[in-house]
């Protein structure tokens, strides 16, 4: 009998290949061309998220030790951390960015923070891509002003299509300070937030942004973001490891492609679900669209 | 007055779009302080019905009333009614991630007693003696996502029990629970209708319909009620269960025998 089938009486046939191992020697040549381990731009970026999302977060194991940082007031440190944030928006003297910058590296030292890993993961995404996007400030054409270093220059005028050209093209002192400033800034934003957040359980952070006012529908918004953020990177990664353990060797460019755009209508479709599901379970409960807190 | 029937379904029927019907004319009682399970394959729509009964979605045809009142779109957008009734009426998603929305359990169970308007302290009294029933004391600070299974499950139901509901719906309440905690649930569902609270289950899990109900509603996979009556009547008629594909001929039930429940007996 080819082909499986349910006879009555619940007797199950499996199609005859299924009888047998599987052939090595047949499959191996399509595994051959299997990637190194950690590549794939997909694959480290879920990694690296759930890394600090899931690991670091969530299980709030640096927010529940004892050393002081962690023990201060949340409401304390979201202030300090608001006049900070907007010191670093508003200072363009180096000397303060980087007193800062030692000053946070004591702070996480003394509540025992994996400084080196937090560096990396401060400084190597969001700061060093504001630092590309800056490279053109540095030059003459949009920062005119001292030259730091001179890449072009020409005596007389040239003209190309009836446009004059600049004579002189060059990084100037000034458009490379905009740019480090701006990389400073960003650098130095995400360290204050990522100590705030990292020392503080989520549940007081949350609690604490009622101190400056914020509306209680507002937190709760941002609570809920937050619950089922978690639960949304837990699928996503759940759905890219079940693909994972059934690719062998590396797809084609297309095929890849079909994979993350299906995995995100699928991921979409489950979301929205989701949401319908938990708006029910609010409304079970007897919310009519009016937050109300215990602690107030 | 009460009446006596908690409630009654007049030839309810459930459609997405125009005319794919979930199931129609759908005709049954539900008494106060009966327990009843909902049986019926996957797919035959007991999720559906059972958040009609909660007043979480609405019947496309007939009527539903309960506690002697029609329960319609309109008469719950009223937002007192609407408190009144979820209040009486307690529901526990068969998904608990869904039902678990705040950062903590102990924000969890207070959120339905704060959404009904209740005092602070009463609120926070009630909460205390719902984690010490549920024996959830170390687990009162944690986030929902640091809860296992069985865990999310307890306190899902905490925050529907400290609302103390006349009705206890329960979609598929023992999904992917281990035996001790199956056994625990069971025991807690017994005990609540032994208050004279009405519950209604929905599963396909024959040793707890077996457990815990003395009434059986059999959905067809055709999305009927096919049979209405004693569970013990239910589960020894082979012949309908599998016909609505609940089991194959294979599935036996070791009558008169010696045999070894999961649950212990009333």
């Amino acid at each position: 009998m080819v082909g499986p089938s349910i006879e009555p009486g619940n007797s199950i046939t499996l199609p005859g290949w299924m009888n047998q191992p599987t052939d090595e020697k047949e499959h191996r040549l399509q595994a051959n061309s299997d990637r190194g381990k950690g590549s794939g731009f997909l694959n480290r970026n879920l990694r690296e998220l759930r890394q600090v999302m899931l690991d670091d977060l969530l299980t709030e194991r640096y927010a529940r030790r004892d050393y002081w940082l962690q023990q201060l007031d949340p409401r304390l440190k979201l202030l300090a951390i608001i006049v900070l944030i907007l010191l670093v928006a508003l200072t363009r003297s180096i000397t303060v960015f980087f007193v800062m910058w030692v000053c946070s590296l004591l702070l996480m030292s003394s509540a025992r923070l994996p400084i080196w890993s937090l560096q990396k993961r401060i400084w190597g995404i969001f700061p060093l891509i504001t630092l590309i996007a800056a490279i053109p400030a540095m030059f003459s054409l949009f920062n005119p002003g001292a030259p730091l270093l001179e890449l072009y220059h020409s005596m007389a005028p040239h003209y190309w299509l009836g446009i004059r050209l600049p004579e002189q093209i060059y990084i100037s002192r000034q458009g490379s300070i905009a740019a480090l400033v701006i990389f400073l800034r960003v650098g130095l934003s995400i360290t204050w937030g990522m100590l705030l957040v990292i020392t503080t359980p989520s549940a007081h952070l949350f609690k604490s942004l009622r101190v400056l006012r914020v509306p209680l529908l507002v937190v709760m918004i941002l609570e809920m973001t937050y619950r089922y953020l978690v639960l949304l990177i837990q699928v996503s990664h759940e759905m890219f490891e079940a693909r994972k353990m059934r690719t062998v060797g590396k797809l084609s460019l297309r095929a890849r492609q079909w994979q993350v755009t299906s995995s995100i209508g699928a991921l979409f479709i489950r979301s929205m679900q989701l949401s319908e599901e938990v708006y029910q379970a609010m409304t079970a409960r007897g919310y009519t669209g009016e937050a109300v807190s215990l602690d107030e | 007055m009460t009446p006596a029937n908690t409630f009654k379904f007049e030839r309810v029927g459930y459609r997405y779009g125009r005319d794919e019907w979930i199931f129609r004319d759908i005709d049954f009682v539900v008494d106060a302080g009966e327990s009843i399970v909902l049986l019926g394959a996957n797919g035959s729509g007991k999720s559906t019905l059972l958040k009609i009964m909660c007043g979480l979605t609405f019947a496309s045809a007939g009527r539903l009333l309960a506690f002697g009142q029609e329960i319609t779109e309109e008469h719950l957008e009223n937002d007192s009614a609407a408190k009144e009734y979820h209040r009486r009426v307690g529901f526990l998603f068969q998904n608990s991630d869904a039902q678990l929305f705040t950062t903590s359990v102990k924000d969890e169970i207070a959120f339905g007693p704060l959404q009904m308007g209740m005092k602070k302290d009463e609120v926070r009294a009630r909460v205390d003696d719902v984690i010490e029933m549920f024996g959830l004391s170390n687990l009162a600070d944690r986030s929902p996502y640091r809860l296992s299974g069985g865990e999310k499950k307890k306190v899902a139901l905490a925050s529907v029990l400290v609302l103390n509901p006349e009705v206890i719906i329960l979609d598929e309440p023992t999904n992917g629970l281990d035996p001790k905690t199956q056994r625990w649930l069971t025991e807690l569902i017994l005990k609540l209708n032994d208050q004279g609270r009405t519950i209604v289950v929905a599963t396909h899990n024959l040793d707890l319909a077996h457990a815990i109900a003395d009434r059986a509603l059999i959905l067809s996979e055709d999305h009927r009620v096919v049979f209405d009556g004693p569970t013990r009547d239910a589960l020894s008629n082979r012949e309908q269960l599998i016909d609505v594909n609940l089991i194959d001929e294979y599935f036996h039930i070791h009558e008169g025998k010696h045999h070894i429940h999961q649950y212990r007996h009333n």
